[in-house]
């Protein structure tokens, strides 16, 4: 089973392509406007997580994947730094 | 009982995959319009042939393997014929008076209209199905989601094509269907907050959504096809009612390699 994170990626990403896609076909102003908003707190908040938990953890699993007392901290569900 | 948070998102998350391949139809916006009007009554043969096919070859078998009872399924398909029978005749009477099956100019025709309400209905039951097989085992709502997907893409152009026939730009008929696609949402979050009531509404939705796609697909969109009488039209427009029967019945195959893996 994917973990909860993964889900939570997939929505990301489906929700920017859906919305990427609805903004293009929209043609009133008001909508349009709406849409794209929303395009960027979704995108914005992708980024977030991004730089503030996946990029650190892959960086951490990079520098520290040879130490084994760093596997032995880490939870072996959410793998968040 | 408590539901997983990763069952939620996974659900949700396979519902927006669903309602994201209704927007795959955006390939006749690219279209010119003299070859789109070419290829519309052949999408309308295609729809004709999916709605005909998921009708017999999925929803009623699969509301039979629940309910059990062929003749109170039978009655129930029957029930879905006439209350969208009546369903057209107040869409008529409210607000179209062109009893004409070509659309005059900006006009929409009821055949569009019914088409989304059953498209909006067909995509709750979706829902509802995608969401219990996630309740039920998250490898079971992947395979679930694959084979609705599959079922999806086809019936999306089919519905397009008969959008477009119901008088719809086509941007108009790529939007309305995507938002029509919007309403597996809700059938899934309806099933996911109300389990035991979701499943056994199955039962009733399931036949009901096969009646209205029968009725569409009968007496809404096969006169559209008799429009066109030349050797081409005959020929290309059986290939597509063929080959929209052909695509239901592959999908079974599908789902029954997917269950089997």
């Amino acid at each position: 089973m994917a973990s909860i994170d993964s889900y939570l990626h997939l929505i990301g990403i489906e929700l920017l392509v859906i919305l990427a896609i609805l903004g293009y076909l929209v043609e009133a102003d008001l909508p349009k406007r709406v849409v794209s908003r929303l395009f960027l707190t979704v995108l914005g908040f992708m980024l977030a997580h991004l730089a503030t938990h996946a990029l650190p953890n892959q960086i951490a699993g990079f520098i520290y994947s040879s130490q084994h007392l760093y596997h032995s901290a880490k939870s072996p569900g959410l793998h968040r730094t | 009982m408590t539901i997983a948070l990763s069952t939620i998102a996974g659900a949700i998350a396979a519902c927006l995959a669903v309602s994201l391949c209704s927007l795959s139809s955006m390939f006749a916006l690219w279209l010119k319009p003299a070859t789109l009007n070419r290829v519309v009554p052949y999408l309308v043969a295609l729809a004709v042939g999916v709605l005909l096919g998921d009708a017999f070859i999925h929803l009623i078998p699969d509301a039979v393997n629940r309910h059990g009872a062929v003749s109170d399924v039978c009655l129930t398909v029957l029930v879905g014929v006439f209350g969208f029978f009546v369903l057209e005749k107040l869409v008529r009477w409210r607000h179209d008076h062109n009893v004409d099956i070509t659309p005059l100019s900006g006009e929409i025709l009821p055949l569009a209209k019914m088409n989304l309400i059953g498209d909006a209905m067909h995509n709750f039951v979706d829902g509802i199905l995608i969401a219990g097989s996630f309740l039920a085992d998250p490898a079971l709502g992947l395979t679930t989601t694959l084979a609705i997907i599959a079922h999806e893409v086809p019936q999306e152009l089919g519905d397009v094509g008969a959008l477009l026939r119901g008088g719809y730009t086509p941007r108009q008929a790529v939007l309305y269907n995507f938002y029509c696609s919007l309403t597996v949402l809700p059938g899934a979050i309806f099933t996911l907050l109300l389990s035991q009531i979701a499943e056994s509404s199955l039962t009733l939705l399931l036949p009901i959504a096969a009646g209205g796609f029968i009725y569409i697909a009968a007496s809404d969109l096969i006169p559209v096809l008799h429009e066109r009488c030349s050797f081409p039209s005959l020929s290309g427009q059986t290939a597509a009612f063929g080959m929209g029967i052909g695509f239901m019945q592959f999908i079974v195959f599908f789902e029954q390699v997917l269950i089997a893996i």
